[in-house]
């Protein structure tokens, strides 16, 4: 984790001129964005042509066996 | 003529047989009268007067002790006596009450006694006389002389109790307890130069060693203090004896003994509960009653052999002044005082340990030393039912209440659970214990939470440092199955007939607390793990709650650091099953390809901007900045998604982020949550500059203001599409560290919020202290990424509502099975029904208290 700490005052001169640069003196920036998202299929059909379940569900075999590990790769079609 | 010569004769003989007692009465040691005795006694036993002649001597000494001997006697303690309570704590303060006054009138009386014993021994000798001269006939004289010492010992000790003030035992008992501190405060002084060691105790016991023992008094001074102590001790003891207050003495002494026991007990247990103080108290016993008893028991019979040597008259009939069995009975008397004495010390410190077993179960393990006494002094005294009664009420006091926290009675629980595990290896007594921590955090809402957080949290488990720091629970319990499994397996392999034979002969019977209703093994394997997962019932409540926790934490994750996680789930497979534990995996699957994933796609961003050559504008942000955890839904718990609008720049990122993932990964696209995640932020003012790790929406707020520094509140919320209520309660993150100042504008309903550019500004706007700021990401309450699991199942139950209603419409009543295998055999798709009966209940009974069901004769109807 990032310790952050104030830093030193900044000369009323220097300041002054960097401000001419950037709007009022001040800048926002963003380090680091930690996003999150899910992944879908990208197709128009909602159920599989195969198995006839929706197209995020587990089909019948994979369910009925717990141990058994989908692979996110495989495509249910 | 005869017959009046015969009165005359005898009341002559009478006469001067008073006249010659009064004169040897008030001798005061000139017994020269005894002689002439001799034919006045003669006379009186021919003419058939013994008895009388007996019964009167005994009663003139009788009146004299009374008034001389005892009175004086009883004197001496008068002014403890006569003194109130509060006046006698005078006396007892003294140094050296009450041992001068003791000594002095035992001295005195017993000389007066001394003195009277030889009066009646001149009689005996009287006696005796007449019967050597008369052989051949009976005579009541024999009967009167043998029985002479005996009737005037009687007498002596009935005169004394009978006159005995109701405060003279307790003066006994106080000298007593003075002398056996003193010795006590001696043995300390003279601790590690012991002459009594353990084994020598027992075989000093005969009066040569005692000898042997007395020549090198003057050796070492130490230990003929000690010796003198004891022997004084032992003087005032034969005296007493003497005068015939054996038994109370023995009484005063023995209490004193068992008083000092028990103090010494108290005050070598203490409170502290991390040094085993048993061993020191066997020790304290062989050191100071032990050998106050022995050198007592050893004195008194060589006093007693020395008095018998040097005894003036030496006659074959008279009875020793006290009795005594002789030299073997001093071993024994002292092995049962051994015993007596160790099983009371046992007991104290076992009802010591009993009373503060709850603050020695809070501080295990180090308080270790003192649960290994306890389970000595068990051993000894067989009364563990105590032990479970008094802790048991000590928790419902304590533990199990409104005011501990669960996270408390759960590491109080396993605390327990191996305390008593050393206590009682076969677990019976952890059942009857175990059972009402048990039944009271079932209780609890959160208990659950707090399991998994004890078994996974690397700082809850360990606290008091057992172990490696960080180490969580489970790692902790895996340390000891494995630990274990080796003792087994030696075991296993040493297993042969001969062995199981010896097995067999040392099995012992179940204690009898054990409930006959529960299974009988001869060693119930203490499970911590299993007794945890027992206050839930199931295993797959704490699965589920691990998995909304696992979540919780890799989605708040700053980089994709899960290895242990990784570990953490290995362990859980292996006491939860593999199967269980399958969409943890994938979940930790998912973070390793996201991994894998943002790294590819970042490498080709990187490329095609290099190749494309577009100089970035200063708005822009680099591809670098942006880190994807990508999931797979369906093992995901659900998640809370709330809209959110992030920046510009932001948004630009996200969206060439998913191009490129589509391109890479056909024909999967990415859908963005972008209420979830963290974000690092820094942020430059005139006179300071701050760093800030916070959530995804406090981010959008804070760089709202770097387009304007001031905003109402209503706008703002348009412009990141978030709730104004929900903006307000955000928002307050910022301004409680100072970046941002409230105030109220033309609408009290919309304030105005402002960037505070410098502390000076600052100082005028807000009270809030800059110094308490803190780089944290905050989670406020009820909005955490992940559904709790209570939200999950009514989300999902809201589902099958219809379906109940429209059963219940159609079949008037249902029972709780009926509507679940109904459920059951309709809900096959879209989704398909899989929840339990409990869960269905559950559901059912908030239905009920939701006024839309009613429930009659444990059937379900439609509220009316």
């Amino acid at each position: 984790m990032d310790k952050g700490d104030v830093a030193v005052a900044v000369p009323p001169s220097i300041a002054g001129a960097s401000s001419s640069g950037a709007k009022k003196g001040k800048r926002f920036e963003i380090k680091k964005w930690n996003a999150v998202s899910l992944w879908a299929w990208d197709i128009v059909v909602d159920n599989c042509a195969i198995c006839r379940n929706h197209i995020m569900d587990l089909c019948e075999h994979a369910r009925r066996w717990p141990s058994a590990r989908p692979r996110s790769d495989l495509l249910f079609l | 003529m005869q017959l009046v010569d015969d009165a005359d004769g005898a009341l002559d003989s009478w006469a001067r047989f008073c006249d010659l007692s009064d004169e040897l009465f008030g001798g005061a040691g000139d017994l020269s009268a005894g002689p002439r005795l001799a034919p006045v006694v003669a006379d009186l036993c021919a003419r058939g007067l013994a008895e009388l002649l007996r019964d009167q001597f005994i009663r003139s000494l009788e009146g004299i002790f009374r008034s001389n001997a005892v009175k004086k006697f009883w004197q001496q303690f008068h002014p403890y006596c006569n003194s109130s309570a509060v006046e006698r704590i005078k006396f007892c303060v003294q140094e050296n009450w009450p041992e001068d006054i003791l000594s002095k009138a035992l001295e005195d009386i017993c000389l007066e006694k001394n003195y009277q014993e030889k009066c009646v021994l001149a009689l005996v000798h009287s006696l005796q006389s007449y019967e050597d001269r008369s052989p051949h006939r009976k005579s009541k004289a024999l009967d009167c002389s043998s029985s002479l010492m005996p009737r005037y010992q009687l007498m002596v000790s009935s005169v004394l109790l009978t006159t005995l003030p109701l405060s003279f035992p307790e003066i006994l008992n106080v000298y007593f307890k003075k002398k056996l501190e003193e010795l006590n405060i001696m043995m300390a002084g003279l601790d590690g130069s012991d002459p009594f060691d353990n084994h020598d105790l027992f075989e000093r016991n005969s009066t040569s060693a005692w000898h042997s023992e007395m020549d090198i008094d003057g050796q070492e001074p130490g230990i003929s203090e000690s010796r003198n102590l004891v022997k004084n001790i032992g003087k005032v003891v034969r005296d007493l004896r003497y005068l015939g207050f054996t038994s109370m003495t023995e009484d005063s002494y023995s209490s004193a003994i068992i008083w000092l026991l028990k103090s010494k007990v108290h005050e070598l247990a203490g409170d502290d509960y991390r040094i085993p103080v048993l061993g020191c108290v066997k020790k304290w016993i062989q050191a100071v009653p032990l050998k106050f008893l022995h050198a007592q028991l050893t004195y008194l019979g060589d006093s007693l052999d020395n008095e018998s040597g040097s005894s003036g008259l030496k006659s074959p009939l008279a009875s020793r002044p006290s009795s005594f069995p002789g030299i073997g009975v001093p071993s024994e008397a002292l092995v049962r005082w051994h015993m007596r004495l160790e099983y009371f010390a046992y007991e104290t410190l076992q009802d010591l340990r009993i009373g503060k077993l709850f603050e020695i179960i809070v501080d295990y393990p180090e308080s270790s030393p003192a649960i290994e006494d306890l389970k000595q002094c068990l051993e000894y005294t067989g009364q563990h039912s105590k032990l479970v009664d008094s802790f048991i009420s000590s928790l419902r006091y304590r533990l199990l209440t409104a005011g501990a926290s669960t996270n408390d009675i759960l590491h109080q629980y396993v605390s327990t659970i191996k305390a008593l595990r050393t206590i009682d290896p076969t677990g019976v007594f952890l059942e009857a214990v175990g059972e009402p921590i048990r039944d009271y955090l079932r209780g609890r809402k959160d208990t659950i939470k707090c399991i998994v957080t004890m078994l996974t949290d690397g700082s809850g488990g360990n606290a008091n440092g057992t172990g490696n720091a960080g180490d969580n629970l489970l790692e902790e319990l895996n340390r000891d199955a494995e630990n274990q499994e080796n003792v087994d397996y030696d075991d296993h392999t040493n297993i042969d007939e001969k062995q199981a034979w010896l097995n067999a002969e040392s099995w012992e019977p179940d204690p009898v607390e054990a409930d006959p209703l529960k299974g009988s093994r001869n060693r119930r394997k203490i499970d911590i793990l299993g007794l945890i997962v027992s206050i839930i019932g199931s295993k797959d409540q704490l699965v589920n709650e691990y998995r909304v926790m696992l979540a919780e934490k890799l989605l708040n994750k700053s980089d994709f650091d899960i290895d242990s996680d990784i570990r953490t789930l290995e362990l859980l497979k292996i006491h939860f099953g593999e199967s269980s534990m399958q969409k943890c995996e994938i979940m930790l699957n998912d973070l390793i390809d996201s991994k894998r994933t943002n790294s590819n796609i970042k490498t080709s961003l990187s490329k095609t901007s290099q190749t494309v050559g577009t100089v970035q504008e200063e708005t822009e942000l680099s591809h670098e900045v942006l880190d994807a955890t990508i999931i797979s839904s369906n093992f995901w718990p659900p998640i809370q998604t709330e809209d959110l609008t992030v920046p510009a720049s932001v948004d630009q990122l996200l969206s060439d982020y998913a191009k490129r993932f589509h391109q890479i990964k056909t024909p999967r696209k990415l859908l963005w949550k972008k209420n979830l995640g963290t974000v690092k932020l820094e942020l430059q003012f005139e006179d300071r500059s701050m760093q800030f790790t916070v959530a995804p929406v406090h981010a959008a707020i804070i760089m709202q203001f770097q387009e304007k520094p001031s905003w109402t509140s209503k706008t703002l919320a348009t412009a990141i599409g978030v709730p104004v209520d929900s903006l307000n309660r955000k928002i307050s993150f910022w301004t409680s560290k100072g970046v941002l100042t409230e105030s109220v504008g033309p609408d009290a309903d919309d304030p105005t919020f402002t960037v505070v550019d410098s502390t000076s500004d600052f100082n005028k706007n807000s009270t809030v202290n800059q110094l308490s700021e803190r780089f944290q990401i905050t989670e406020e309450e009820g909005e955490s990424s992940i559904a709790s699991v209570e939200e999950q199942l009514r989300k999902e139950m809201t589902v099958y509502e219809k379906f109940i209603i429209g059963m219940l419409t159609n079949f008037g009543s249902m029972t709780l099975d009926r509507i679940h295998n109904t459920l059951k055999m309709f809900c096959i798709a879209e989704p398909s029904y899989d929840k339990s009966l409990q869960q269905l209940q559950s559901f059912l009974s908030g239905l009920v208290s939701d006024e839309k069901l009613e429930m009659r004769d444990g059937s379900y109807l439609l509220r009316k």
